[in-house]
Parts: C-alpha cells; sequence; structure tokens
C-alpha cells in the first residue's frame, strides 16, 4: 500500500523521467526514506517538501542523462530524410511563434489559465463522482437500501430483521455487511475522555471491504455475536493523537460510551468507513433487540465473481416480495435498490447542479481561450496568405501548407499544458485542505494520471480547434485571387467574419459567466451581511453530548443541565451561560405545526416552522429579550403546560394582525397531542434568510426544561478578558460533574458562525474568478481583432480621410463596426444567462436567480469594456495618414 | 574499456565494500559517510544505470516490502569487467601517486 502522503504529482514526474527498468527501484528506495526517516524525523509537511525537492533533482540528472545519449546518437547518426520535412514544419511553425514573442506569450497564457481553471473544476468533478471508493475491486461493491414506492420513498435504511434474512437467502454475493454509525465517547485510557463518531459493523465488514489493518487485525467472524468479548478497532488518528502513537496498543483496553472494549487493530491512515469514522466496533444487534421495522442500518454487499449486478438486484428484489408476503405490516410495498458508494455519499441532489455548473464554467472559459487563441493566431495567418498561396503554386501539397499553422498552436497548447497543470495543482491543493473537514473521508481532490490525461486530451482538443481556424482559411484561400490582389483580397475579408463571430461567442460566453459570478457573489454576500440581532464576539461555544450510560432517563439530562448551569454561572470568568439544541444564530430542526382553529385536509398542508430547544437564559446569554410577553421560567418543569416564545417571522406569519401571546399549537402531524401556548415573541436573531439550508424562516423557541435536550451547545458570555479561556473553564467544570464526558467543537461563536459561511464562499469566488478572466480574455479578443481590422483597412481609411472625413466620423466607424459585435454578443450572453442561473438556485441565498441589478450591472460592465477596447484601434484609426496610406497602395 | 569517471569510482568502490545491501540508498550513504561528500540522488542513479550498461554491474530485483510502497529494490554486484576496470583505474592513480605520499597525506 502506498503512503498516503506522499505528493503523488512528483511521483507521477519520476515515473515520466526515469527510464522504467529503474523506475521501481528509485520510487521505492524514495518512499522508504520518506517513511521511515524523514517522516518521523521532520514532520509529515516538511518530509513531502523533501520529497519533492529529491523528486526535481532526480528528474533533472535523468533528463540531462537523456540529453547527453541524445547528442551522442545524432551526431552519430541523423535524423531519417523523411521525417526530417515534417519536422521542418513543425519548425518553421515553432520559428513563426519566436519571431512574435509577445503575440505568442499571450496566446500561452491565456490557454494556461483557461486549461488550469476547466482542470481545477475537473479535478474536483472527478473527485467527487468519480473517485469513488479507494478498495480493492471497489466496483465490485453496492450498496442496498430500501424503498416504498407507494409512499414515494427512493432511498431508506434497512431493518436488522431484513439484513439477516438477506444474507441468509441471497446466492449472488460473496457476501453482505452492515453498519450504523454513532458518537462514540472514549475513555479509561489515562488520557483525557474524548469524543470520536464511530461505525457498528458486522465482523465481515473489513475482509469484504478488504482492508487491511495498519497494525494488528480485523474482526473475526463470530466477535459480532451476542456476548462474544468486546472488542474494537481504533482509526491511525486516534492511535497516534490519543494514544500517542504507543506501540503497545494492541491488547489494551478502553471504555466506548461506558463499556469496556480490547483493541485488537489500527487502521491505515486514509481508512475511515463509512464516512470519516475512527472508531469501529462489532454491532452485536440481534433482530430480537429491536422491533421488526426499525429501520437503522446501511448494507452493502461484494458481488460473487461473474454475477452482474442485475442479477443479484433480482435475487435480493425476490427474498424481498417473499417477506412482503409474510410480514405484510411492516413490508407491504417495501422494494430494494442498488448504488455505489460515490452515488449515496455525494450528495448529487443538493450539490450536484452546482458541481455540474462549476464545471460548464470550466469549460466556457477554457472555449473562450480557444477563441482568443483562434483569433489571434488568425490575424497572424491572415498575413501569412500570401506566403502560403506561393507555397501551394510552388506545389506543396494542401498538408504541408496548413501544418505549420496547427504546428504553431500545438506548441502553443503544449506550452500551456504545462503551465495550465502547474494551475491547477495550486488551485486543486487550496481547495483540497480548504474542503479537508467537509467531505466524506474517500473523497480526495489531486491531479494525478487521470487528470493529466484530461489536460492532454484538453490540450490535443485546444490545439486542434485554435489551429483549424487559420489552417482551413488559409487552404481555402485561392491561390489566383491572393497573388493577384496586394492584402484586401477576398480571403482576408473572409477570415474578418469568421473573427467577427469569435469576437461575439466570448462577448456572450462572459456576459453569461459573468451573471453568474454576479450572482453568486451577491448570495455570498447575503451570508456574510446578516444582521445578527446579537453581538457574537464576547461568546464561546462548545458541545456535550449526554450517552444513554448514566444518562437513560430524562431526569438525569436535566439534572446534569441544572447542575451545569449552576456551577458555569457562579464562576467569576462567566457572565451568563446558556444551553441549546443547536449553535446561536445557526439551525434548528423543521417541525411540522397545527394552529389552533385550524384544520387540515392533508399532512401535506400542516404549517413547518424551525424548532429550537434553549435553556431560560438563551436570550439574556445572547443580550436580546423577547419583544413581546415573558422569558421561560425556570421552574415551568415537564409537568406544567408546555410554552413557547416564537419568532418575529412566526408570529407575522401564522398570527397576522393579532398579539400571538396566549394564541396555541400543536407540535407534530398528530391531532391530538399537547397544546403549546406562546408567551413570547422575540426578535429572529440569524440566518433566517437562508433557507434553503434551514428549511424554514419562521422559527420558535421551546425551553430546555419541559424538553430532553442530549445532544447540547454550551454557549458563555466572557464577563471580561479574552473569551477563548472560558475553554479550560467550562472543561473542568464538565469534569467535575462527569470525567468521562468529552467535550468538542469548542469555538468562538464567531468563528463558528464564519467556518459554515465559509464552503458557500469557496463556489462564490471561483465564480467571480472565472467572470474576470473571461471578461479579460473577451476584451483582449476584441482589442485584437478591431485592431488588426484597423490595420488591414488602412488604405481604405487612408481614402475617406483624403476624401474629407472626419477624425470624429471615422472613430465612429470603427466603434460601430466593434459595438454591433458587443450587442449582439450581449444579447445572445444575458439570454442565455437567464436560463442557466435557474441551476444554481439551489446555492443562492436570498438572491433573485433573474436579479435585474445583476443582469444590468453586467450589460453596463461590459458594454464600457468592449468600449474601453476599442478605443484604443479607433483613435488609432483617425490618425491615418491619408498620404502615408495612399502611397503604400 | 572506457575509463571511470571519479563518481563512477566512487560508487563502484562503495559496492565493493557493502555487503549484500547494495542498492541505491545505501551506495549513497556509503559515499557520503565516507568522503563526506553529498551526491545528488539522481546522480546515483543515472551513473548506476550507466555501469550497468557499460556492464560493469548486474543487478538482480528484490523482493517487494510494504515501506516501500510495494516496490522492489535493485541490488548491484560487481562483474569481472567492473573489477578490472576498478583495478585499472585505481592503478593507475597508484602509480601516479608513488613518491608524493608525503604531500598527499599531510594534512592541509
Amino acid at each position: 500500500m502506498n503512503h498516503p502522503k506522499i505528493p503523488r504529482f512528483f511521483r507521477a514526474l519520476i515515473n515520466l523521467v526515469v527510464p522504467h527498468e529503474l523506475r521501481d527501484t528509485v520510487v521505492g528506495d524514495l518512499e522508504e526514506e520518506f517513511c521511515e526517516h524523514r517522516v518521523p524525523l521532520l514532520g509529515l509537511s516538511k518530509a513531502s517538501n523533501w520529497y519533492r525537492r529529491e523528486c526535481l533533482s532526480i528528474a533533472l540528472s535523468f533528463s540531462k542523462e537523456r540529453i547527453n545519449q541524445r547528442r551522442e546518437i545524432s551526431t552519430s547518426r541523423r535524423i531519417r530524410p523523411e521525417m526530417t520535412s515534417i519536422f521542418n514544419d513543425i519548425k518553421f511553425g515553432y520559428r513563426a511563434l519566436i519571431k512574435q514573442p509577445v503575440s505568442a506569450i499571450m496566446s500561452v497564457l491565456i490557454l494556461s489559465v483557461g486549461i488550469g481553471l476547466s482542470t481545477t473544476m475537473f479535478t474536483i468533478m472527478y473527485g467527487v463522482f468519480m473517485r469513488g471508493l479507494d478498495f480493492p475491486e471497489a466496483d465490485r461493491l453496492t450498496l442496498i437500501f430500501e424503498t416504498n414506492i407507494s409512499e414515494d420513498v427512493r432511498k431508506q435504511n434497512v431493518p436488522i430483521h431484513d439484513f439477516f434474512e438477506w444474507r441468509e437467502g441471497q446466492h449472488s454475493f460473496e457476501g453482505l455487511f452492515a453498519w450504523y454509525t454513532g458518537t462514540f465517547n472514549v475513555s479509561g485510557t489515562g488520557e483525557a475522555p474524548e469524543r470520536y463518531s464511530g461505525t457498528y459493523v458486522t465482523a465481515n465488514t473489513f475482509g469484504l471491504l478488504r482492508a487491511t489493518p495498519f497494525m494488528g487485525r480485523t474482526f473475526q467472524p463470530g466477535e459480532d455475536s451476542p456476548g462474544a468479548p468486546p472488542v474494537a478497532i481504533v482509526g491511525y488518528d486516534v492511535w497516534n493523537g490519543h494514544f500517542n502513537g504507543a506501540e503497545d496498543i494492541i491488547g489494551r483496553t478502553m471504555r466506548i460510551n461506558g463499556n469496556t472494549a480490547t483493541i485488537v487493530g489500527v487502521m491505515e491512515e486514509e481508512f475511515g468507513f463509512p464516512s470519516g469514522q475512527s472508531i469501529w466496533i462489532p454491532m452485536q444487534t440481534t433482530p430480537s433487540d429491536v422491533e421488526r421495522g426499525d429501520r437503522h442500518v446501511r448494507v452493502m454487499g461484494r458481488l460473487a465473481d461473474g454475477v452482474a449486478l442485475e442479477q443479484a438486484e433480482f435475487d435480493i428484489a425476490s427474498i424481498a416480495r417473499g417477506l412482503e408476503r409474510q410480514y405484510p405490516e411492516t413490508n407491504e410495498g417495501v422494494g430494494v435498490s442498488f448504488m455505489t458508494f460515490s452515488q449515496d455519499a455525494t450528495p448529487i441532489d443538493e450539490f450536484g447542479s452546482v458541481f455540474v455548473v462549476m464545471m460548464a464554467a470550466g469549460l466556457l472559459v477554457l472555449l473562450v481561450a480557444c477563441a482568443n487563441v483562434a483569433n489571434i493566431l488568425l490575424s497572424k495567418a491572415a498575413m501569412r496568405t500570401k506566403e502560403a498561396a506561393i507555397r501551394t503554386a510552388m506545389g506543396a501539397s494542401r498538408f504541408r501548407v496548413i501544418l505549420p499553422f496547427f504546428a504553431e498552436s500545438l506548441v502553443l497548447a503544449g506550452v500551456a499544458a504545462v503551465l495550465g497543470t502547474a494551475i491547477a495543482y495550486g488551485a486543486v491543493g487550496a481547495f483540497d485542505a480548504a474542503t479537508a473537514d467537509l467531505r466524506p473521508f474517500f473523497i480526495e481532490f489531486v491531479v494525478d494520471g487521470p487528470i493529466l490525461l484530461y489536460v492532454l486530451g484538453v490540450a490535443a482538443l485546444t490545439s486542434l480547434a485554435a489551429g483549424a481556424f487559420p489552417a482551413i482559411q488559409v487552404a481555402k484561400a485561392d491561390v489566383n485571387l491572393v497573388l493577384k490582389d496586394e492584402s484586401r483580397g477576398t480571403s482576408s475579408l473572409r477570415m474578418g467574419r469568421i473573427s467577427k463571430m469569435l469576437v461575439i461567442g466570448e462577448v456572450a460566453l462572459s456576459c453569461l459567466l459573468l451573471v453568474g459570478a454576479g450572482i453568486m457573489a451577491k448570495s455570498m454576500k447575503s451570508v456574510g451581511d446578516v444582521n445578527f440581532a446579537f453581538d457574537p464576539e464576547q461568546l464561546f461555544t462548545a458541545r456535550i453530548v449526554l450517552p444513554e450510560q448514566g444518562y437513560g432517563r430524562s431526569e438525569q439530562v436535566a439534572e446534569f443541565a441544572m447542575d451545569l448551569t449552576t456551577r458555569l454561572t457562579a464562576h467569576p470568568q462567566i457572565a451568563s451561560v446558556t444551553l441549546s439544541a443547536s449553535i446561536p444564530g445557526l439551525g434548528g430542526n423543521t417541525t411540522a405545526i397545527r394552529l389552533d382553529g385550524e384544520s387540515y385536509e392533508d399532512e401535506g398542508d400542516l404549517r413547518t416552522a424551525a424548532r429550537r430547544i434553549v435553556s431560560p437564559t438563551f436570550f439574556e446569554t445572547l443580550g436580546i429579550a423577547p419583544t413581546m410577553g415573558r422569558n421561560f421560567e425556570t421552574h415551568e418543569g415537564p409537568g406544567q403546560p408546555a410554552v413557547a416564545i416564537v419568532g418575529r417571522n412566526f408570529a407575522d406569519r401564522f398570527f397576522p394582525g393579532i398579539n400571538p401571546v396566549g394564541e396555541r399549537f400543536h407540535e407534530g402531524s398528530e391531532e391530538d397531542g399537547e397544546w403549546v401556548t406562546v408567551v413570547g415573541i422575540a426578535p429572529e436573531i440569524g440566518l433566517e434568510n437562508l433557507t434553503q439550508v434551514f428549511g424554514d424562516s419562521s422559527s420558535y423557541y421551546v425551553s430546555s426544561v419541559q424538553n430532553e435536550l442530549r445532544s447540547l451547545f454550551i454557549t458563555a458570555r466572557a464577563s471580561a478578558g479574552n473569551p477563548m479561556a472560558l475553554a479550560g473553564v467550562i472543561r473542568e467544570t464538565v469534569h467535575l460533574i462527569d470525567e468521562d464526558l468529552p467535550i468538542f467543537s469548542e469555538n468562538l461563536l464567531t468563528d463558528a458562525l464564519n467556518r459554515f459561511a465559509f464552503f458557500f464562499n469557496i463556489f462564490g469566488t471561483f465564480f467571480v474568478v472565472f467572470g474576470v478572466v473571461t471578461l479579460t480574455m473577451a476584451m483582449v479578443g476584441l482589442y485584437g481583432v478591431l485592431s488588426f481590422s484597423v490595420t488591414s483597412r488602412i488604405p481604405e481609411l487612408g481614402v475617406r480621410i483624403a476624401l474629407g472625413a472626419a477624425s470624429a466620423e471615422i472613430v465612429r466607424l470603427i466603434l460601430r463596426q466593434g459595438g454591433g459585435q458587443i450587442a449582439i454578443g450581449m444579447v445572445l450572453g444575458l439570454a442565455a444567462a437567464l436560463g442557466v442561473t435557474q441551476f444554481m438556485g439551489m446555492f443562492l441565498f436570498d438572491v433573485n436567480p433573474h436579479d435585474p441589478l445583476v443582469f444590468g450591472a453586467v450589460s453596463v460592465v461590459v458594454a464600457a469594456v468592449g468600449v474601453l477596447a476599442m478605443l484604443v484601434p479607433a483613435r488609432r484609426a483617425s490618425r491615418v495618414d491619408p498620404m502615408v496610406a495612399l502611397r503604400s497602395e | 574499456m572506457s575509463a571511470l569517471g571519479e563518481l563512477e569510482t566512487l560508487i563502484l568502490l562503495a559496492i565493493l565494500r557493502l555487503d549484500g545491501e547494495t542498492y541505491g540508498v545505501p551506495v549513497r550513504a556509503e559515499i557520503e559517510a565516507r568522503t563526506g561528500r553529498t551526491v545528488a540522488r539522481g546522480a546515483i542513479y543515472t551513473a548506476l544505470a550507466r555501469l550497468e550498461s557499460k556492464s560493469y554491474l548486474t543487478s538482480s530485483l528484490g523482493p517487494p516490502t510494504p515501506t516501500r510502497g510495494g516496490k522492489s529494490k535493485r541490488f548491484y554486484s560487481l562483474s569481472d569487467e567492473g573489477i578490472q576496470a576498478l583495478q585499472v583505474s585505481t592503478r593507475a592513480v597508484d602509480k601516479m601517486r608513488t613518491g608524493l605520499e608525503g604531500i598527499l597525506t599531510a594534512s592541509p
């Protein structure tokens, strides 16, 4: 197994440069030294730098060696004669580029940015959708969910009963395994207790995944039967972090949620099945422990050799039909559906459209880049039409005449591919680091083999596309006409038309991308601009989850909350403290409610609102007061009538025009639920305009004294000094009450809120970059075309001026020519944007996808930039000296 | 038989000194330990390849090991030609040294 942190790109470089008989040796030597000496000695990041440096130096040595060898060969044996002519043509193209370094450098830069950005997007897409699980023969693994078509459920977890029935009855899998995840509080190891996300798995899970341990062993058959001695496997991070990399970890014990288990293995660093978990224990649940119909496991299977997916689907589906007949009560209408791990783990429904839009945007940038370079090559080709005509007249084949043009674009695209890869390498690295905490463990973003293949393909296509325009034009040119006519021949006129179309396309595409960028930017701003009704500066938050062991009953949970609040409030460094189910300002559970006096035909007609459980000191700690009515009282316990404080939006929406205090509603879809009485109104406090994320903009609060609060955020306001110092205070206080209870997500509230906005900002930033880049390219393109057009029209302009045209008229003439292209491009681009921005809806907050302001601003900017690009050539045209112009005729 | 370069001589000598563990990493380490000279890794590999192509060295692949990412080591040993070449080049140096010991062994 390769070390996961080896910089792959550099390893790929070695593979490229070193002759194959030495390749393994060199890579192996480097890897050995990297793992055994450098990482322990220098730490991972310095070791990686060392690795990169070594790779470069080795690559350099071998390249030198190759050049030396070639020199020896070429002095002894010349290149075969039939090859020389084509080489000459390529050399010819290359020299043509060198002769005009400015346009060559510009083309290369434009293309590199295009290739770089589209490659970055491709890498991200590839990582999200295509890379999949990094297990051997991962394509033989499939997830199995249950469906219920009549209830429109297309994917749900599986009851353990059905899993066992499937396992018994199936004939198409090497095996089926199941798991569910949970919070594991680890203690009893001599270290401070810590909380991890862990997985309960059937014992065959590791074997079927083909996952091998880093140390020790994985689970053995039977370890998941009830009563088997409790064992656990820990992840590399737990071993390295919690156990400080202890060599003798195998055989040690730890308490997981209060139960002692023996550690039998440590997994490899990159293993985090199924979504970044770091501890695994056998799932000892049996069907008799839970009710049939309690669906809490996920199921995956590895197909047996030679069995097709369809066969397996048929197999499981027929077992499911049997269960349907046998247990109609729970299994009526229950079918099965198969999907791959990436299909399931990537929330395609939610984010998919965004990735697709981003990829499309990346390709558009590349397209614009291509159009631009084609244009530059076209204008150069126009000047060389005559040269090509002469070559044709002298008997050169069409192929030989156009070859130098392709050679030129090939050289450009080749250099651009290298630079573009470097751009992508940087951008992808940044993206990978930025999203490290947010994505499932199997998704990674690296520039490696498949990506380089993409670059190669794109570069080839680019050079063909960019080279084709000039090549075709030159090949089509009528030799006679060109040779007779000096420079104003029909050929150059026709070229002008293609150039114009390219510019129109560029303007249209940059309009499209800029509108996208503008809308994303506006949406980002609305995330960042949210006005909190409270000041998050002095607030500190931390999180605790109370496990079933020790806190099985609600009274125990309530007692803990009371005890913790009392102790913390008494601490001199804390001014005020509150407990809540989510971070203040974020979150809330969308809940169905029934208003008193309203009746609902159908469950779909029920009202919904975001429900937030908070302790009575919530508003006081945030420094806001209910605007009407009263606060929760500490003595309003579970026995008393249920009360709620509703948010401003809630009040306006459900009780318009009346005083909501005293009004009642039911929670949930049941008609005979307990009445909840509104006792107060609070201002809206958070990101309530982000409705797509939180489902509902109307929120209400219920008291933690009346509702069990098991997974809780502690929010404390510092009485003085740095709120970060509260971390220690909270930690100590919690451990005084329960020393096994881990604390996590310790943060300043400001940081927690900012981190939330971050993910959305990444995508927004990409869009803005795309927009600006394409606009720049469009401007360069427009300038180039107009400027060339002015040059080729100098004689004509000279005649006009000689006949008395004023310079303002000449400027107008040129502006009209360019203005037409800009106008057509803008109309096309804006129309396309109207359609495309629909797809972005999911990622927009508080922004109309057809926002007139954005559309207006983009029109103005594009028009202004366009005029700017036209002015320089237009002024040049107006200064044409008629004498000079006419003399050149 | 072409003459050996200095680095090539050092590498052949290092391989003779090392018993068994004669792949790239230890060869480089041996030269560094004895002469205090750090040789670029790439230079070692290219020189090894060159010496093998001149058939002064023969090589064989060891078993792949997990710490090397499943890659094998390539072990080198001197062929008869290699030993001859080394004899020729060291003998030449020895002959030239004769009579100059006083200067050459004095510490600078």
